[in-house]
């Protein structure tokens, strides 16, 4: 996931911000790191280099 | 029907997807459709793909020069498309409850995914949501005509035999003819809503057989759209 995205993502559930977390990183992108929304209290994964922003009773459904 | 399963019938079948939509008659069959959503849609600009697979429509886009982000439910999808476009952004997500900001897109693309939807209409308006003012969506999916209603049929009797070929099993989808779509489309607020039946010759068949479907395809589609089982619908955000 290249940085430029948090340009566009929010949270899909509340449509609010997203705070970004990042744990690996390669010159190009994020590799593994974490989008959380604070105010619906979730973490979306970015593993890989994929973020996942399944919301979360579509997650577990 | 859950999602999940649909999900984890496509990560199983992410490594071989493409030997039915990138080789030979597949090929063919999914260009067919990329060039009639791209018919319905600008060339250029920033586009969305809703059940992006492994890029192979994303992949067409930006061979004409237009940007774009893909977004699939299932991981492994996801994977093999980020392999085959390392220049567009992709996500794993549902197209129902969409993680972008308003107004962000140019263009919303979706080639055989919107039959999978538990809720098309929030689809639809997450879709306009999302777009730009003026911003287009094309849609291309399975429909409902005397050939197709008997899918889910042999999709649940090969789901018994154990016969796990790629998309074939019974996710409770649903089949929309033209009509019910333009509804669904006008619904959420798009104008400037048209459909259009396509396909003939559809993969499966034999070489032979293929061929002379493909080359009766434009006849059957201008003059006896019924027996075409795909049906493309457009519409435009004011």
């Amino acid at each position: 996931m290249k940085r430029w995205l948090m340009d566009i993502l929010c949270c899909p559930v509340c449509k609010g911000d997203i705070v970004l977390t990042v744990t690996e990183e390669n010159e190009e992108e994020i590799i593994e790191g974490t989008l959380r929304c604070d105010a619906c209290q979730v973490n979306y994964p970015i593993h890989e280099g994929i973020p996942n922003l399944l919301p979360p009773e579509s997650a577990s459904e | 029907m859950s999602r999940a399963k649909v999900q984890a019938h496509y990560n199983e079948v992410a490594e071989v997807y493409d030997q039915r939509y990138d080789l030979r008659q597949g090929r063919l069959y999914h260009q067919h459709l990329s060039r009639l959503v791209l018919d319905r849609l600008p060339n250029r600009g920033f586009l969305l793909d809703l059940g992006c697979g492994t890029g192979l429509f994303i992949d067409h886009y930006h061979t004409l020069g237009g940007c774009a982000v893909g977004l699939d439910i299932s991981p492994g999808m996801v994977g093999m498309a980020r392999l085959r476009c390392p220049e567009s952004e992709f996500l794993v997500g549902t197209a129902d409850v969409l993680p972008f900001d308003d107004e962000i897109f140019d263009s919303v693309a979706s080639l055989l995914a919107f039959t999978y939807l538990h809720d098309p209409e929030a689809m639809l308006r997450e879709s306009y949501r999302i777009l730009k003012p003026g911003g287009r969506i094309a849609i291309c999916a399975l429909s409902w005509n005397m050939l197709t209603w008997m899918v889910p049929f042999f999709y649940r009797l090969g789901e018994r035999l154990g016969y796990n070929k790629i998309g074939m099993g019974d996710f409770g989808e649903h089949y929309y003819t033209g009509e019910e779509m333009e509804k669904m489309f006008s619904e959420a607020g798009f104008v400037d809503v048209s459909s259009a039946r396509c396909s003939f010759a559809h993969y499966t068949l034999s070489p032979r057989l293929f061929g002379i479907a493909q080359r009766c395809e434009p006849f059957i589609e201008a003059h006896i759209p019924y027996l075409a089982f795909n049906v493309c619908v457009s519409g435009k955000k004011e």
